[in-house]
């Protein structure tokens, strides 16, 4: 789950507060909070992400190592993985973990297809972390 | 409001970092935040996007930044530190005249042949003859200044794109990327609601829902269960889904 997915899933338990709130509170302005949702590369840097997290009641490293798993790089690996017809390991959110061949991907879902041949469509927003990532793999996906 | 310089500092980035960010050169950014002219408004825009701030958290027009202190031969990090806090901040300045809002006038290299030629060429274009542009400026084109020639190429070049027929307004073009689109799982639960095969959902919370898919959106899918009910599901609260049959 990228930093993006993680604040909206945050912001969610707060009861919903809109970004104008948000940015008030945190000091964060909320263009720059709507990009950090919404983008698909990585946005703000460590104060921000620190202002955030103690908005939040969160440790500053809970958002600060979801930054290097931005919703891009999983792009960037699902589309290697298919490439390169390497099977992708996803761990998600709820702890499972399932290592299959990537048949297709979009916007919000992914269809692996396990080694027993079964196929699941797993929801990106799910995804924590995943191996191989795209740079190790050499591609410049 | 704070000046550039203190945010960048704080941000932790080089001025050619900015520069790369925001797309302004740096010489730019090093007037801007000397304050030797005011930061129009577009480029403030790019500033406070590239630092993650709104433009007015940004002084237009920047104090200067103390000046930097000269290493102490012995002093280690900290005492530095303090030896520059104190120097800045105990000592005495001398008063500073008011910076001027214009780039200051440096020493007016004369203009590079590469300009010249340049200039030749857009009065080509524009059809216009040498002689009449250095009556107006009364000299010759190789007497010109650099920064001279640098204006003058500007309102030649915007003389051009003022005749030249108007772009059409036309939607940016994105490439294709899936990541853009939601149709490969839209034709999934598709072909599941057309043959009716039951779906297994697992959700967030470790819960299992089976059913038929009745109805998707790009928010939701909607599931008729074994006993005739309905069930909508958030697809923020699926972890993953996977036919009954696939399952077994």
């Amino acid at each position: 789950m990228s930093s993006g997915d993680y604040l909206r899933y945050l912001r969610a338990l707060k009861g919903g507060p809109d970004l104008i709130t948000v940015g008030q509170a945190s000091g964060v302005a909320p263009r720059v909070l709507r990009e950090i949702e919404q983008r698909y590369r990585p946005i703000g840097d460590h104060e921000i992400l620190t202002k955030l997290a103690h908005y939040y009641g969160v440790p500053p490293e809970e958002l600060i190592w979801r930054h290097e798993w931005s919703r891009k790089s999983l792009s960037n690996a699902l589309e290697a993985a298919q490439q390169q017809n390497y099977p992708l390991r996803v761990n998600l959110r709820t702890g499972e973990s399932f290592q299959g061949k990537v048949i297709w991907w979009d916007l919000g879902a992914i269809l692996l297809e396990l080694e027993d041949g079964r196929q699941l469509v797993v929801q990106r927003h799910m995804v924590e972390t995943w191996e191989p990532r795209a740079n190790d793999l050499g591609v410049q996906a | 409001m704070e000046n550039l310089w203190v945010i960048r500092r704080r941000k932790r980035m080089t001025v050619s970092d900015l520069a790369a960010r925001s797309g302004v050169s740096a010489d730019l950014i090093r007037a801007y935040e000397r304050g030797q002219q005011p930061i129009p408004t577009e480029h403030l825009e790019r500033f406070a996007k590239a630092l993650y701030v709104d433009p007015w958290d940004i002084n237009p027009l920047s104090d200067a930044p103390p000046p930097l202190i000269e290493k102490p031969v012995s002093a280690s990090g900290t005492n530095q530190r303090i030896a520059q806090a104190a120097s800045v901040t105990s000592r005495p300045q001398p008063q500073q005249p008011p910076q001027p809002l214009t780039v200051k006038p440096t020493t007016s290299k004369p203009a590079r042949l590469s300009q010249i030629e340049h200039l030749r060429g857009l009065l080509q274009h524009l059809g216009r003859k040498e002689e009449e542009l250095v009556a107006e400026l009364k000299k010759p084109l190789e007497k010109l200044s650099q920064r001279e020639a640098s204006a003058l190429l500007a309102r030649l070049q915007n003389e051009i794109k003022g005749r030249g027929p108007q772009k059409p307004q036309s939607k940016r073009r994105r490439p294709y990327l899936p990541e853009s689109v939601d149709e490969f799982e839209m034709r999934y639960l598709m072909a599941r609601q057309q043959s009716g095969e039951p779906i297994v959902f697992h959700l967030f919370d470790g819960k299992e829902v089976c059913g038929r898919v009745i109805g998707f959106g790009p928010y939701a899918i909607t599931v008729g269960l074994s006993d005739g009910t309905e069930m909508t599901l958030n697809k923020l609260a699926i972890a993953y889904y996977q036919t009954l049959e696939g399952r077994s």
